[in-house]
């Protein structure tokens, strides 16, 4: 009599569904940790572009405190002060505004300047390269605004620096 | 699982760092407005500095707080529009200022600084607390004068007092075969009528702001100059008026009542001071003090009389004629003589207005001219002006002189006697009206800085003052 053996397998083996879920579940935290990744380098640029921002209008309020002016020369389209600054594609708008100068006793109306600074904070295809056109009267440099879908800006400021008026 | 937890971690520090570089960045503008608001605060304390004590002699309040809320809102209703300022500004007391004359001894808290080649700058400071809340920060507010022409600005054309005869032809010309070996400084480019054939060189060239323009100012090998300057500092000899600052270039210090400190009338003792002065007004002075006046007009100054120091020339007087020293020996000892102030105040024109000063010979006697009149506009150029005219000019050796001249509301002209000459000026020139020389062919001027101006000089002449600021720790 022929008897039958049947043998167990001992090798462990993954049902088709079981190594689907574990797909799924890996492409999962991977599609999650590549999305993370993404979301970090745009936060990352973003701190550049903010600190870089941030320095420009310390910048501008440093020269205007040290007696540059905020008017444009003859002759010249930008003026001096965001002229002797460098020129940042990421820049949408830089503008500084004569204010009213707040009259106080004793002292007189120190000069006041309202600076503010709107940028793209977001990462972008744009491509460094000179300023060929300029915003007349407030910024020399070439902005990315040509960037499609680049259309969300921070503004940095108003920051007010005042001088003596007595220059 | 291994590799997920690597992962993780890593993603998780990724995290972390990025967590904590948003917070930093975020702090960054916050960092940025305060600094901008320390600096906004140091700011209005120079104003006030400026103000209250390089203007006039008054001494600044023992305490000054500055209370963001107290300042007027200049654009309502937005609040953002009030400036970034701290909330105290505690500024110490100072009694005196460094534009006076009598800083001349160290008293209170007035300093004398030896600066380059013997010239002396006035000082007086300040401690500064800025404050907000209890965090102090103390600076150190330096007022310091100096007179501009000692210290190398040669030529210095200031911005009028009163308003030239015309806007399109005004009375404030610049021409002249002149080397300046210093600098000069322009404060109202656009105000100057410039003559193209000028042969004007100078080592330097100052101007108060590009928004004024520029001249063709060229060095002494004809290349074009451009500004060495960058901001121009805030400076002022003074108020020009009652209730006036002086930090827009008018000049005012030959006479000026709202400030008397720092003009050279008051120098020579002002009004009723006249012990050891000369006087003179149009009427006969047969000697005093080797000054001899004919009672028509014409006044003759000895510059080697050893007596002299001030002579006030008001009015009637259209003609001075500065003797210098004939030869080498009296020449070498006028050199050691106290200086000369000879102020010349017209206030009112008459047939005698004041025309030309001679100079003969050389003169190495340390003297000041200053010129002031006080007549309104659309009166004639050519009766606003002091003619410098130098006789024998083409003599050998060249005449050198030690002058310097201040004229306010007068135009300084030079002229020779003689053509192919040369006149070499020790001091420099300070005006309101133009500077301006005849045949620039033929005749030539050189001004060169005075090095040797000795304390008394240094005490005697105007200054300008200006603010520095310091961190002391």
């Amino acid at each position: 009599m022929r008897t039958r053996i049947y043998r167990r397998h001992n090798r462990a083996g993954y049902t088709l569904v079981e190594a689907a879920v574990a797909a799924t579940v890996l492409l999962i935290a991977v599609g999650a940790a590549c999305a993370l990744s993404l979301t970090m380098i745009t936060q990352e640029e973003i701190h550049v572009r903010v600190s870089r921002a941030v320095n420009l209008v310390e910048n501008a309020t440093q020269l205007y405190h040290l007696g540059i002016d905020t008017e444009v020369p003859s002759g010249s389209t930008d003026a001096t002060v965001f002229s002797l600054l460098p020129p940042d594609p990421m820049v949408s708008s830089f503008t500084a505004t004569a204010q009213t100068s707040p009259a106080m006793t004793g002292i007189g109306a120190p000069q006041q300047v309202s600076f503010a600074l709107t940028f793209f904070p977001t990462a972008d295809p744009a491509v460094w390269q000179p300023a060929t056109t300029s915003f007349s009267g407030t910024w020399g440099g070439r902005p990315d605004t040509a960037v499609a879908g680049n259309s969300d800006t921070r503004t940095i400021g108003p920051v007010k620096a005042v001088r003596p008026s007595v220059r | 699982m291994m590799v997920m937890v690597v992962t993780t971690i890593g993603v998780a520090s990724w995290l972390a760092i990025v967590n904590g570089r948003t917070m930093y960045t975020e702090a960054v503008e916050d960092g940025m407005r305060r600094r901008v608001a320390l600096e906004n605060s140091r700011s209005i304390a120079e104003e006030y500095m400026y103000r209250v004590a390089a203007t006039s002699d008054a001494a600044p309040a023992a305490s000054f707080p500055l209370d963001p809320d107290a300042i007027p809102n200049p654009n309502p209703p937005a609040e953002a529009d009030q400036p970034d300022i701290v909330e105290q500004v505690q500024i110490a007391a100072n009694a005196d200022g460094p534009l006076e004359a009598s800083s001349t001894d160290p008293i209170s808290r007035v300093n004398r600084l030896g600066m380059a080649e013997g010239i002396d700058c006035y000082q007086t400071f300040y401690n500064v607390a800025l404050g907000r809340g209890t965090n102090q920060r103390i600076r150190r507010f330096e007022l310091r004068g100096r007179s501009p022409i000692l210290y190398g600005d040669l030529v210095t054309l200031h911005r009028p007092t009163l308003t030239p005869g015309s806007t399109s032809s005004p009375d404030i010309r610049f021409r002249g075969n002149v080397n300046v070996k210093g600098r000069t400084v322009l404060w109202r480019p656009d105000m100057i009528d410039y003559d193209s054939d000028s042969l004007f060189s100078s080592n330097e060239y100052v101007l108060k702001s590009r928004s004024y323009g520029d001249l063709p100012v060229y060095n002494s090998v004809g290349d074009r100059l451009r500004p060495s300057n960058f901001p121009f500092k805030p400076t002022s000899a003074g108020s020009t008026a009652a209730g006036d600052l002086g930090f827009d270039g008018r000049l005012s210090t030959v006479e000026n009542a709202s400030n008397p400190i720092n003009t050279l009338f008051g120098r020579i003792g002002g009004v009723g001071g006249t012990v050891g002065r000369v006087e003179a007004n149009g009427d006969a002075i047969s000697s005093e003090r080797g000054v001899v006046s004919n009672g028509s007009g014409s006044i003759s100054i000895d510059l080697s009389e050893s007596s002299l120091s001030k002579i006030y020339i008001k009015n009637n007087t259209r003609t001075i004629t500065l003797n210098g020293q004939a030869d080498d020996t009296a020449f070498d000892a006028a050199a050691d003589l106290q200086p000369v102030i000879l102020v010349i105040i017209q206030d009112g024109l008459t047939s005698r207005d004041l025309d030309t000063i001679q100079l003969t010979h050389r003169n190495s006697r340390r003297l000041i001219v200053a010129v002031k009149t006080t007549i309104d506009a659309g009166q004639s150029a050519s009766r606003l002006r002091a003619k410098f005219r130098w006789m024998n000019s083409n003599a050998s050796p060249k005449p050198t002189w030690r002058l310097i001249a201040i004229a306010e509301n007068t135009e300084i002209r030079f002229q020779h006697d003689a053509d192919n000459s040369h006149v070499t000026i020790f001091g420099g020139i300070r005006t309101d009206r133009g500077f301006y020389s005849d045949n620039v062919d033929t005749k030539s001027f050189t001004i060169e800085r005075e090095t040797n101006p000795e304390s008394t000089l240094t005490a005697l002449l105007d200054r300008n003052v200006w603010l520095e600021s310091y961190n002391p720790d």
